[in-house]
């Protein structure tokens, strides 16, 4: 079950494999049986009717003899001829007329029936006394069955080994009575099997493996077979068709018989002949044309199988292979490593998955980057912040004990003085230091109001402590560029970005103040100075916190106004040709009032 | 690596020694009793079911070690087991009553030849067909049973043996063809047969035709074998008569393996005699061996009746049914 939930292959495998076998499997179970079973239940119905119907010809062959004899036996002329034969000896006329009556009607019956001999017995010695073969006369049959029997009623023998005739036989037997009732003889005739055996043998249409045959209660085979051709009164059947007919059952079934063969038979027990007659058919050939029809469908079964699974395969591999692609791609991004490449073709779910967890990645790296820039942050402010404070404190301290000094040591040297006054300015700029420090940390959201951008950037520009020797030139439009802003904030910015600029010109210098509205409904600020200018690699750079090139102070300036105006909904980036100055382009988005109009200029 | 090598070796070891060991016959379990057959005549079809008995493994399943005994004048089979020389031997059935008349304890355990057999034969062209035409005619005998069964026939027919010249004749069926005798006594399944393979045509006629029908070849023992190793004794029924079914359902591997036994003959008059034989041995009434009390009855009363015992005895001592039962159980309940 494992790897039915870690592989989709081995799950799309299954289900079409499912899909394939359990239909066909159903199908194929239900028409093989319903076949079969059709199959079973025609055969079973013709070999019964053929096993019926053998019975009944039998009887039927039995009767016709029995009726003969008994016709004869009961005629009267053979009644005085036998009569004569008792009454008189062997060496009298009336004798051997009798007896070459009796002769002739016996031959004649032979002939007719097919029973030979035909014969006489004497009802106390039980010696053949006339005979339709001459050559039986005089032979003696006392101890036979159908003498014993044959002198109370018509009796038929089983069938048995005639050693006289040489040849299995059946005696048919029965009384000649005088008109008293009275005992005067046996006549008796051995039927010829010929017909049965030709009853036996007829085949019944069936097939090549179906035949019916006879057996005794020894489970001697008594006629012969198609497969066995002499076998009769030489083979022994022990299959359970003639076992279940021995005790006497009729029916139909399926069982083994005596090579060990499943067949299909019907069985029979002729009560009268002691007899079992089977009449079976191998079942390999009745069922042969489902069988076949269950090979086709094992076969088609195959074919589908495999064709189902080469597709299934196929089709996985153009799932499963970008899938593992992308798995990878997704865990070395995972581990950290942004510069995972991914290509997947086409234009797919997949392909639209993978281009979507492309650009996911790309704004993970962007939102990690952040994350660490405001994490810097953070951690700086909490330092800052504690630092600050902690730095307040002496840094106030100086300054009161400067004041003291300077206000107490009212003799001092001009050389002092100024030593004083470079540790009162070291302590203020020291002061400014963390008071930007502390603003970088304080930063609240922007409390937006409508503000003219043109009026707060002349604000900004008359509060920053621009020396005379850098030159302001401002270009700004005729009409109000109005924005929603924090006007403290703004201004804390614009401050931060021309100390930079006047520091960068190293207090020399044009600084260019420009404002004007783009087209794209936003509000443009630029400021450009004539400084050393920013190498094109640091471009970006310039806005990262405590990032500075110059020797002295400390890169917090354009961070601050990097978030001021991002805060604003805003964007800031910095141009530079090094060596000819710098130019920081402020946007900001135009005051949308929702009923008016948008005021743009130029 | 090596530890498994060592493994796959041991196992192949004890497999192969398994399987040499399960080859080899049951032998080492009890060595075979060895049983000594007297047989009624010389070699041939007529004991085809011994042979194959023999040759074919029978004996064997049974742990038996079975010798075959040609018969001679000298040593007749009852004699033989009487003196303890023989476990088993083969006899007219009438001897083997006649033997109980005269107290020796021999016992049928079962009958080979249901359908007895014997016969007297002439050459057609002497126009004998029954035994009332023997008067005035030299009937050649073959001594012991033939002889008995011969006058016993002679007595139920009321024919008068003083008409008649008996003389005694040799195994074969030279003095018939030589004009010695009229009428030769044999077995319907040997000698008229020879007869025909010399050329002439022949006439048969059988005792059983003429009342002398009482059980021919009878397998016996001694009442001391029946007592002190009954399971001996139905083992050696039981394969004998499995290689008498054996026999009647493969006649042509059965003659090529009685050729192996006999001497001085042919494979069609073996062929003749086995075919011959397979009626008799079984009618398809009775399973092979089968005995009824009533013929043995039968037997004895023409025994008497002829003269030849002086007293009844006990059929139950004659004949015992206690091993068919045993081999057939349930089979002839039908």
């Amino acid at each position: 079950m494992g790897l039915l939930q870690r592989s989709l292959r081995a799950r799309a495998l299954t289900f079409v494999l499912l899909l394939v076998i359990v239909p066909l499997g159903v199908i194929g179970y239900i028409a093989y049986n319903s076949g079969r079973q059709s199959i079973e239940n025609e055969v079973k119905g013709h070999l019964e009717s053929v096993a019926i119907l053998k019975e009944q010809e039998i009887e039927s062959w039995v009767e016709h003899m029995e009726h003969s004899l008994t016709w004869l036996a009961t005629s009267s002329q053979v009644g005085n001829d036998t009569a004569m034969l008792t009454t008189y000896t062997t060496s009298d006329p009336e004798y051997l007329a009798a007896h070459e009556s009796l002769v002739a009607q016996f031959t004649k019956l032979a002939a007719l029936e097919h029973m030979s001999p035909v014969f006489l017995l004497d009802s106390t010695s039980g010696h053949i006394i006339a005979s339709s073969d001459v050559a039986w006369e005089g032979k003696f049959r006392k101890l036979k069955l159908y003498f014993t029997q044959g002198k109370n009623g018509t009796y038929v023998s089983d069938i048995f080994h005639s050693l006289t005739l040489g040849k299995p036989t059946m005696v048919i037997s029965t009384p000649v009575k005088d008109s008293g009732g009275q005992l005067l003889g046996v006549l008796a005739g051995h039927a010829n099997l010929e017909p049965l055996s030709e009853l036996m043998l007829e085949r019944s249409g069936l097939g090549e493996t179906a035949y019916t045959f006879l057996v005794n209660r020894s489970n001697l085979l008594i006629t012969n077979t198609v497969f066995a051709p002499t076998g009769a009164f030489k083979k022994w059947m022990f299959g359970e068709g003639a076992e279940w007919a021995l005790e006497g059952k009729s029916g139909v079934g399926l069982f083994t018989d005596y090579r060990g063969e499943p067949v299909i038979g019907a069985y029979r027990w002729l009560e009268e002949r002691k007899l079992a007659l089977i009449a079976k058919q191998d079942q390999s050939e009745a069922f042969a044309p489902v069988n076949r029809l269950r090979s086709t469908i094992f076969m088609m079964a195959g074919i589908l199988v495999a064709i189902a699974a080469a597709s299934g395969v196929l089709l996985t591999r153009q799932i499963i292979s970008p899938l593992t692609k992308l798995t990878e791609y997704v865990r070395r991004v995972g581990k950290g490593d942004y510069t995972a490449e991914i290509e997947i073709k086409g234009k797919d779910e997949i392909a639209s998955v993978a281009s979507n967890v492309k650009i996911m990645v790309g704004q993970l790296s962007q939102m990690q980057e952040r994350l660490l820039a405001s994490e810097r942050l953070a951690t700086l402010g909490q330092l800052s912040g504690s630092i600050s404070h902690e730095l307040r404190n002496p840094l106030g301290v100086i300054d009161s004990s400067v004041y003291y000094l300077k206000s107490k040591l009212k003799g001092l040297d001009e050389k002092a003085l100024v030593h004083l006054d470079r540790i009162k300015s070291g302590v203020s700029s020291s002061t400014a230091i963390i008071e930007s420090l502390l603003n970088l940390t304080r930063l609240k959201e922007p409390q937006l109001t409508r503000l003219d951008l043109i009026a707060v950037t002349s604000d900004a520009i008359g509060a920053s402590k621009i020396p005379a020797s850098v030159r302001v030139v401002k270009s700004f439009p005729e009409q109000e560029v109005t924005v929603n802003a924090d006007h403290e904030q703004l201004r804390m910015a614009f401050n931060n970005i021309i100390r930079n600029a006047v520091q960068a010109m190293d207090g020399e210098g044009t600084l260019t103040v420009t404002v004007r509205g783009t087209p794209d409904k936003q509000a443009e600020l630029s400021f450009a100075d004539t400084g050393s200018g920013i190498a094109v690699d640091n471009l970006e750079n310039v806005f990262q916190p405590l990032f500075s090139t110059r020797a002295k102070g400390i890169g917090f300036g354009l961070s601050i106004v990097k978030m001021i105006i991002e805060k604003h909904g805003g964007s800031v980036e910095a141009e530079s040709e090094p060596g000819k100055g710098a130019n920081i382009i402020i946007r900001l988005p135009l005051y949308a009032d929702k009923d008016k109009e948008d005021i743009s200029n130029e | 690596m090596k530890k498994a090598i060592s493994i796959v070796v041991a196992v192949a070891i004890i497999l192969v020694t398994g399987m040499v060991a399960g080859c080899v016959p049951q032998e080492g379990k009890e060595p075979p009793d060895q049983v000594t057959v007297r047989l009624k005549w010389l070699h041939q079809a007529q004991f085809a079911g011994m042979y194959a008995a023999s040759e074919k493994g029978f004996y064997e399943q049974e742990n038996l070690e079975v010798t075959l005994v040609p018969y001679t004048y000298e040593e007749q089979p009852i004699d033989m087991v009487i003196e303890g020389k023989s476990e088993f031997g083969i006899a007219g059935g009438n001897l083997i009553i006649q033997a109980r008349a005269d107290g020796l304890p021999v016992t049928a355990i079962g009958v080979i030849y249901q359908k007895n057999p014997l016969c007297c034969y002439s050459l057609k062209e002497s126009g004998i067909t029954k035994p009332q035409d023997f008067v005035g005619k030299t009937i050649g005998l073959k001594p012991g049973e033939n002889t008995q069964s011969y006058h016993v026939m002679l007595e139920e027919l009321g024919l008068d043996r003083n008409q008649m010249n008996e003389v005694q004749i040799g195994y074969g069926v030279d003095e018939l063809i030589g004009g010695i005798t009229d009428v030769s006594t044999g077995f319907s399944v040997n000698e008229p047969h020879r007869v025909i393979e010399a050329g002439h045509d022949v006439n048969v006629m059988l005792f059983a035709d003429y009342g002398v029908d009482v059980y021919a070849d009878t397998l016996f023992t001694s009442e001391e074998i029946i007592n002190s190793a009954p399971e001996l004794v139905e083992r050696f029924l039981r394969a004998t008569i499995r290689g008498w079914q054996y026999a009647i359902e493969n006649e042509e591997e059965i003659v090529d393996i009685t050729l192996e036994y006999v001497t001085d003959s042919t494979r069609s008059h073996e062929e003749y005699m086995l075919e011959q034989s397979i009626p008799l041995i079984h009618t398809g009434t009775s399973p092979i061996g089968w005995m009824e009390k009533e013929k043995w009855q039968y037997g004895q009363d023409i025994l008497l009746q002829t003269g030849s015992i002086e007293k009844e005895v006990d059929i139950d001592e004659v004949f015992t049914m206690q091993f068919l039962n045993k081999i057939y159980a349930g089979a002839e309940q039908r």
